[in-house]
């Protein structure tokens, strides 16, 4: 076969998957204290947890699911027990290891936060990796799982997802605007951080009628900025594209 | 205190405050191979500048010829636009050369380190480079 032949077979066969290409979005949880990227905003569902050690407690589980990856996050709140960090982790690498083969288990860190990151050959064909952190009592279990029979095809996506996990509300990174429902206030609930509350109501009325990433005017204590339409676990709310005037990270007032 | 060690204290200062700031990025760099640097060939699907890293997604055919998407992590924004970077710098159906840090696990991943673009210019994309190049 000609070189010319093959690089048209090439972009024929590449073609298809280029039209579409999803775009990922930043997704932040402030009430669990972590952020992700996907390409579709998380379904959450709240549960209980059972250790087989006899620990119980609220447990949130994040889940997208995209072609051939399905992606979640696990929230495990242990602040009721005595758990501490590396019992925590060991137990959350013990239930990764019940779904197949641990095929690499590193230490990993995020920020100041230190965990382990784990890649699992599925019992079914698929194939895992995790990230697994212990913040301030809860227990962060992301795993981005690259489903079967192909499971090579989603690795890169689930790779994605597992590295773009942030922790916030430990520090400066709450402040980011994207990690920010509300993109003004200081200090993200979170692990350890005081509780924020959800956005404000004018942001959720910017948004009302509108579709994820439109673009609307939000009325803030500051004046009338130009926000966009983002999914926040409440619903789609407005986040100011730059930070207030005035604001602790904005341009000085007019 | 002289202008001698003045000048001391403050390379000692500024040796720690610039040292840790590679291993303080977003995250670590555990679960890629930092001890080997390959490069691919393929075509962009979509480039996000995105915080806290950016990513830049190629469609790579295999070695049996089958098309594989390959995620690729590139530095912060910030880091980005120092380094030449902006939005547009790739567009969807590029055809382009990058050489990164692979995912240790065999993943379709890796910590992009440069790129050259179809107009023959190349860009590095931010990370430190641990390994050596191919």
């Amino acid at each position: 076969m000609s070189r010319a032949l093959a690089m048209v077979l090439a972009g024929l066969l590449m073609a298809p998957s280029c039209a579409f290409a999803a775009s990922w979005e930043h997704y932040a949880y402030p009430d669990d204290g972590f952020a992700v990227q996907a390409p579709a905003p998380l379904t959450i569902a709240k549960g209980q947890f059972k250790t087989p050690m006899g620990l119980s407690g609220p447990q949130t589980v994040y889940t997208a699911r995209q072609d051939d990856i399905v992606m979640q996050v696990t929230v495990d709140d242990l602040r009721g027990t005595s758990v501490d960090k590396q019992t925590a982790l060991d137990m959350a690498v013990k239930q990764l290891a019940a779904e197949g083969a641990i095929t690499l288990n590193v230490e990993a860190r995020i920020d100041a936060q230190f965990g382990r990151n784990l890649t699992i050959a599925d019992k079914d064909g698929g194939r895992s990796v995790a990230a697994v952190f212990f913040v301030n009592g809860k227990l962060y279990e992301l795993v981005g799982k690259a489903l079967p029979p192909d499971p090579s095809s989603g690795s890169g996506k689930a790779v994605r997802f597992q590295e773009s996990l942030e922790l916030i509300g430990l520090g400066a990174e709450a402040n980011r605007p994207e990690n920010r429902a509300d993109g003004q206030g200081r200090g993200a609930g979170g692990p350890g951080g005081p509780r924020r509350g959800p956005p404000p109501p004018q942001a959720f009325e910017a948004c009302n009628g509108k579709a994820l990433g439109d673009q609307v005017q939000l009325t803030t204590p500051r004046g009338v900025v130009p926000a966009s339409c983002i999914q926040t676990p409440q619903g789609l709310a407005a986040r100011p594209q730059r930070p207030p005037p005035g604001g602790p990270d904005g341009p000085p007032p007019n | 205190m002289t202008p001698r060690a003045k000048g001391g204290w403050a390379a000692l200062l500024c040796a720690f405050v610039i040292v840790p700031l590679p291993a303080f990025a977003h995250h670590s760099f555990a679960m890629f191979d930092v001890n080997r640097t390959t490069s691919l060939q393929g075509v962009v699907e979509d480039f996000e500048m995105k915080n806290p890293h950016g990513w830049l997604d190629l469609m790579v055919l295999d070695d049996q010829g089958k098309p594989r998407e390959w995620s690729l992590e590139t530095a912060a924004p910030a880091t980005l636009s120092r380094a030449g970077w902006t939005q547009t710098t790739v567009h969807p159906g590029d055809k382009v050369t990058v050489t990164l840090h692979p995912m240790r696990d065999g993943s379709n991943g890796g910590a992009l380190l440069s790129v050259n673009l179809p107009g023959g210019r190349s860009l590095w994309a931010g990370q430190p480079q641990y390994g050596r190049q191919p």
